[in-house]
């Protein structure tokens, strides 16, 4: 409490002192000034500051606990000390272990599900790091991302605030949050399930620009069933609710697949985790593999990074992938040590052709499903303009999944009695003839795909 | 890449040719604008219906709950998503025969669809009427009902956000 007091009257005597600086520098032109250190350096010294007394008050709040019957155990002291947590999560972190060794350490930290407030309490740095730990269970890395994602949020928006006041202190990081406020915003919008099924967790976040990230719908601690769901060129964060939403429908189509089965729970995770290329004419990228090739490792990692949390229960393992996102998916699945239960790709860009058909591809069963391929800007609305397209002007990966020789079991997405066709390339149209529109042959296909179930498709 | 590029030029000519040609498109909604809340409302009221129709045992599996959609090109909204389980009837055609008239009474366009396999899923889907579409799904091992509202108005994202401040 002195703590906290004596941080406002510090930080409004730095507000202070910064605003009769900047009138300074303003007024005295004569004053050649090249950075200003020490008024930056006083706000980080008050933040850091605001972070001990968060600390405090967790360790006072394991006294008022304790207090009930009178006694505190050292172990118990030992687990809401923050520093001890911080130096052992700092222990875990630094030590370079791989996901395996993480998975293997981390219940020596006596953490559970119930201190995810607690990780929220954690320095930023160590923030950052654990939410994308892979070996670390799901549970952990989505407290610490979504407290950065909020923290993330407040900075950009404070300093948003600010931009008119003359005595506000530039922070560059901050600058940095506001310019990514969008993808943020649509990050925050998409961890919401809004009442449909399916416990959301923010998985992975990282720092870039736009951040990269992955959603899960569902426990991917205890789910039996996984889908890795990979989005293509032009996707970004900054639509996050976009894919969010066409895994939700991916998710609820897997339900109603296997209703009346028994079900230990399933997950989708909507995976925006690598920077996709951009669309054409913007760019040609989507016709090289460099994207393609930095995504399909990020991809492997996370997928080794499930197989190590979940090694005593592994779940079945599913690859959905969509245009360039299958382009991306190929490399992660001929990477070593990743092997998954089943590969679906949709609107497939190209597998690479240094691949030999389904059976280069590390996954018991490979699935595609391709629209009806018609001519760009003249037959829209018609069909898929842009797979096809996609293929043709590369030439790194021009193979198509749902060709014949290539060894997938393919399925149709044209439409079938009772079920919409798929008549744009997209996920999602307002019309709703995208891949993972409800009600399209393609998204029941997919459902049964992705539940092992081929002997239902349509073809 | 000169390869590329003339590809793209052709691609490109014939575009201008497409863009040309103007297209009258129609919102995907129809009806009367509904506010949200009578968007949910309806949707719950049809697919509880529609279970009551099949005996007892159905359960909420999800919803109703906020989902994507366009009212029209550029024209994002929300709609309100709902299904329910039940068990499997000892005739899953007769059933989805059932559903189908009584959709079919409250104004629906139906249409049914059947999966792949030797012990396929049957269904019927309906659009129309008083919600957006609604899907009955019966396999041998158990039913599902699927309900999706009419589009109206919204900001999903900003719901969104809202809804966990």
């Amino acid at each position: 409490m002195t703590s906290r007091a004596n941080d406002s009257a510090a930080e409004a005597k730095a507000k202070a002192l910064a605003s009769s600086w900047a009138a300074f520098t303003s007024s005295s032109t004569w004053v050649e000034v090249e950075g200003c250190t020490f008024v930056n350096g006083y706000e980080r010294f008050l933040a850091e500051n605001r972070a001990d007394a968060a600390w405090i008050d967790r360790v006072a709040d394991a006294f008022e606990r304790a207090g009930g019957d009178g006694s505190l155990l050292n172990t118990a002291i030992d687990r809401v000390n923050d520093d001890e947590l911080v130096r052992d999560l700092s222990r875990v972190l630094d030590g370079g272990a791989g996901p395996a060794e993480i998975a293997a350490i981390w219940p020596d930290l006596g953490l559970t599900r119930e201190d995810a407030t607690d990780i929220a309490l954690l320095p930023t740095s160590v923030l950052r790091a654990l939410g994308n730990l892979e070996g670390a269970p799901y549970w952990a890395r989505s407290a610490a991302n979504i407290e950065m994602l909020d923290r993330r949020i407040d900075s950009a928006t404070k300093f948003l605030d600010d931009l008119g006041r003359p005595d506000r202190i530039y922070d560059a990081a901050a600058r940095k949050d506001a310019e990514d406020l969008p993808a943020l915003e649509s990050i925050k919008a998409a961890m919401t399930n809004n009442d449909r099924k399916g416990k959301r967790s923010l998985i992975s976040f990282s720092a870039d620009h736009p951040p990269l990230a992955a959603v899960s719908i569902g426990d991917l601690d205890q789910a039996s069933n996984v889908t890795w769901a990979v989005p293509g060129m032009g996707s970004s964060t900054g639509k996050m609710t976009d894919w969010s939403d066409a895994a939700q429908n991916v998710y609820d189509q897997q339900g109603r697949a296997t209703v009346g089965r028994h079900d230990d729970g399933r997950a989708v995770v909507a995976w925006m985790g690598y920077k996709a290329p951009p669309k054409p004419p913007a760019s040609g990228q989507v016709f090289g593999t460099a994207y393609a090739e930095d995504g399909g490792a990020k991809l492997a990692a996370s997928i080794k990074g499930l197989d190590a949390v979940r090694q005593n229960d592994m779940p079945k393992v599913n690859v959905l992938a969509h245009s360039y996102g299958t382009t991306t998916a190929s490399y992660a699945l001929t990477a070593a040590g990743v092997h998954v239960d089943s590969f679906t790709a949709i609107a497939s860009a190209g597998i690479p052709d240094r691949i030999h058909g389904a059976r280069g591809l590390h996954a018991d069963m490979v699935y595609a499903g391709q629209a009806q391929v018609v001519k760009p800007f003249i037959e829209h609305w018609s069909g898929d303009e842009w797979a096809a397209v996609g293929r043709d002007l590369s030439s790194e990966h021009t193979q198509d999944p749902t060709d014949p020789d290539f060894g997938a079991t393919t399925f149709g997405a044209d439409g079938a009695p009772g079920l919409k066709s798929v008549r744009d390339h997209a996920v999602h149209t307002w019309y709703g003839g995208g891949y993972l529109d409800r009600n399209t042959e393609s998204l029941q296909n997919i459902g049964f795909a992705t539940t092992d179930q081929p002997g239902r498709l349509i073809k | 890449m000169n390869s590329i590029r003339r590809k793209l030029i052709n691609i490109g000519g014939s575009a201008a040719a497409a863009l040309l040609a103007a297209v009258v498109l129609t919102s995907c909604s129809g009806g009367p604008a509904l506010n949200a809340e009578e968007a949910k409302k309806k949707v719950v009221t049809f697919v509880d219906n529609s279970t009551d129709a099949l005996g007892d045992g159905w359960k909420v599996d999800s919803g109703p709950g906020l989902g994507k959609c366009d009212r029209g090109p550029g024209l994002g909204g929300i709609s309100y998503v709902y299904i329910k389980y039940g068990p499997a009837g000892q005739d899953p055609a007769a059933d989805v025969d059932t559903v189908e008239q009584l959709w079919k009474r409250q104004g629906m366009t139906t249409e049914r669809y059947e999966s792949g396999g030797s012990d396929p899923v049957r269904g019927v889907r309906g659009t129309g009427g008083p919600v957006g579409s609604v899907d009955f799904l019966a396999s041998s091992e158990g039913y599902s009902i699927e309900g999706d509202s009419r589009c109206v108005a919204g900001d999903f994202d900003q719901i969104s956000r809202d809804s966990q401040e």
